[in-house]
């Protein structure tokens, strides 16, 4: 037999020694890179999952794994310290937000205004010359450019007046540029917010309604002497019910200097009740009752004593008649003072029977027998 | 500060509140709506009654959403996300604690070991699901295989199985636990650090199974690693009770695709005559341990003065009594 010949060194293959991805899961996989997910739609072998469930479970995630592993791997990446950075695509799958879109906010004023007149935003350098101190300052912040407070001399002008004070005008100015700016941003946010609804505000604003007492400085004028009223007030009230918080509702505490008799005592009416062993008192009460209820609940719209005092002065009238009737036919012969007399008498008497009835008629109206009748019967208890 | 406020209020009309501190401002932006969302966070409570069953479940599922959850510990008996008045103090705390999604655990008689699973939109109720626990093993009980994942990594989601997309209970069960389980949407992912793989299997159309595999990448011989499998974290198989499908109309508006601007290149520009400009910033440079070039000429020069100064600095070693450094000739 011949030598074996001097064996070089032997080459392995990987796979040889065993050393590969391992099988991929076959079939297809919906898979969402972006949400690092993978969906296999294929009917699952129960069978085998009753038998085994840890090894099956286990072979199939680690199929459909390698598999998502793989597509990971190829994603374009670039190395980082600690491994590779890979660039993941947009996820697939869409879920639903947590918050709704965030809306694009309207234009303001100024921005529709530039809009239509076609202004341009232009970029501002960050540096300024400043021409009182000869150097170039930064335009906004700590020792900026042209700054307003910082004017050493104002050369006065042949309009100033003696007593102005120009320092104090330009601050005023700007006072009044930044209330401007203020009102101007609240009314863009304002128009925003109905425009658009008040998700439209940047999240750390949000429109609120003024109470009624707010924001009334105190000052000269209305709101000073209102809020001193309001504070007055709430001290009385204060100091009223702390005195009437004694155990005899402050009766017989002792009063202060200054006091006036009626600050601290309670409010309201005391209750009074009736004495007990007083029986006339209740009788006439109860009297009264019952005599309130039978008035109201009685027909009868007369006022009894008018109607009385009628019928009497009726009577009466009757009896003057009567009687001056027969003192003229006694006194026929007599003078013509009396006949006068009898006349405008008469006369009278007459136009007073005549209102009389006419009285009596309208106030009673269609009951006006029942009323007489009624009337006739209450005037006669009366009497008696 | 007192020019700011120097519009004078008037009682009956609008004035405008502002966040009274920095802090609370960053607060309050970080609450708003964004185009692209940040990760969901799940809220973590009881209802009026548990089991040792539930309290295993909602812990191990805390355990893995710890930094992007918020868990209650105490009993809430009005939170009935499928009765019609049942929901308001759900939204409450969602609302207050900033989660979008709750996990809700409680066990009756008519319902033991009772898990719902429910999302909101805008912070009110969108959708729910119940299902009851019929087996649970705890990350406790794998041992060491337990603490193979790092918290805060993006893990693969897997689902098996076709049910997911026919029965309707089990396609809103997809669409919940992918919600979950999905974390904080990135657009570059490190590959090292993938490192944990929940699958769900639909058993079939009323139970679900969920497990977690920790995963360590082995070499292949390619540029691909082969996927090693250990099976950590809970294993609990579910089956599906009631559900609840969103209203439309919220539903309209919660799969609305915000609009993305392109976005800004930053530190390129071009200009006229030079074209597309980039910029570079580089770090600051130490000047003492810079590598300057060396030329071959002082080659030997450059070996004698390297082998002078090792000497130099082995002898005072050696003869330390001696104040004074050999001289070197």
């Amino acid at each position: 037999m011949a030598e074996p010949e001097t064996a070089g060194p032997v080459k392995v293959t990987l796979q040889q020694l065993g050393i590969s991805t391992g099988n991929e899961h076959e079939g297809s996989l919906d898979i969402d890179l972006g949400n690092l997910c993978a969906f296999d739609p294929a009917p699952i072998d129960t069978a085998r999952l009753t038998v085994d469930p840890d090894g099956t479970c286990a072979e199939i995630a680690r199929g459909i794994t390698q598999a998502l592993v793989t597509k990971l791997f190829n994603l374009p990446a670039e190395p980082i310290m600690g491994g590779r950075l890979a660039k993941l695509p947009t996820p697939v799958t869409q879920l639903p937000r947590a918050l709704p879109v965030p809306k694009a906010k309207p234009l303001t004023r100024w921005q529709q205004f530039a809009a239509k007149k076609g202004i341009v935003k232009r970029k501002r350098s960050k540096l300024l010359y400043d021409e009182t101190t000869g150097e170039w300052r930064r335009r906004h912040g700590y020792k900026r450019a042209n700054d307003d407070n910082d004017i050493p001399i104002i050369e006065a002008k042949a309009t100033d007046k003696p007593g102005e004070d120009p320092f104090a005008a330009l601050a005023a100015e700007k006072r009044e540029r930044v209330k401007t700016n203020r009102a101007a941003q609240l009314a863009n946010l304002k128009q925003a917010a109905k425009k658009a609804g008040p998700g439209v505000l940047p999240a750390s604003l949000r429109l609120a309604a003024t109470l009624p007492g707010e924001g009334v400085k105190v000052g000269k004028g209305v709101g000073k002497s209102l809020r001193r009223k309001e504070l007055k007030d709430d001290i009385k009230t204060a100091s009223r019910l702390a005195g009437i918080s004694t155990a005899s509702i402050g009766k017989f505490d002792k009063r202060l200097a200054g006091e006036k008799p009626g600050e601290r005592a309670p409010l309201g009416k005391r209750r009074n009740f009736m004495s007990v062993t007083d029986t006339k008192a209740e009788r006439s009460k109860t009297g009264s009752i019952a005599e309130k209820l039978l008035k109201e609940r009685s027909d009868d719209i007369l006022d009894i004593r008018k109607a009385m005092t009628r019928m009497e002065s009726e009577a009466r009238e009757e009896r003057h008649q009567a009687k001056r009737k027969r003192e003229e036919e006694s006194d026929v012969r007599g003078g013509a003072k009396k006949a006068r007399k009898a006349g405008g008498g008469g006369g009278r008497r007459g136009i007073k029977g005549g209102k009389g009835t006419a009285g009596k008629a309208s106030s009673k109206g269609a009951k006006g027998f029942k009323g007489a009748a009624g009337k006739a019967g209450k005037a006669g208890k009366g009497r008696r | 500060m007192q020019a700011e406020d120097a519009t004078p209020l008037v009682p009956g009309q609008t004035k405008l509140v502002k966040a009274k501190t920095r802090r609370g401002k960053r607060y309050l932006e970080s609450r708003a709506p964004k185009a692209i969302e940040d990760a969901k966070r799940v809220l973590f409570l009881y209802g009026n009654q548990t089991s040792q069953v539930i309290k295993d479940v909602i812990t191990d599922l805390y355990q893995l959403k710890r930094l992007e959850a918020q868990k209650f510990t105490r009993k809430n008996e009005n939170v009935r996300p499928f009765e019609p008045g049942g929901e308001t103090s759900l939204e409450f705390y969602c609302n207050r604690n900033n989660c979008s999604l709750f996990v809700l655990g409680s066990h009756t008689k008519k319902r033991p070991h009772n898990i719902v699973i429910g999302r909101m939109f805008d912070f009110h109720l969108y959708d729910a699901l119940e299902m009851g626990v019929e087996e649970l093993k705890g990350i406790r009980d794998f041992g060491a295989a337990g603490t193979g994942a790092q918290l805060g990594n993006k893990p693969c989601v897997l689902f098996v199985g076709e049910k997911f997309e026919s029965v309707p209970a089990m396609a809103l069960a997809k669409s919940l636990l992918l919600d979950i389980f999905r974390g904080e949407p990135v657009d570059k992912i490190n590959l090292a650090g993938i490192d944990r793989v929940v699958m769900a299997v639909a058993m079939d159309d009323s139970r679900l199974q969920l497990r977690q595999y920790s995963v360590r990448f082995k070499k292949s011989g390619t540029r691909i690693p082969r996927v090693a499998l250990t099976e950590m974290g809970p294993r609990i198989v579910f089956s599906v009770r009631r559900y609840r499908l969103p209203p439309s109309d919220l539903q309209q508006e919660a799969m609305k695709l915000p609009k993305l601007g392109k976005k800004k290149e930053k530190n390129v520009s071009s200009d006229s005559l030079a074209g597309k400009v980039g910029r570079i910033y580089m770090p600051k440079q130490s000047m003492d341990t810079l590598g300057l070039s060396k030329y071959k000429g002082t080659k030997r020069e450059r070996r004698e003065s390297a082998r002078e100064a090792a000497e130099a600095r082995k002898r005072p070693k050696a003869a330390q009594p001696v104040t004074e450094g050999p001289s070197t000739e």
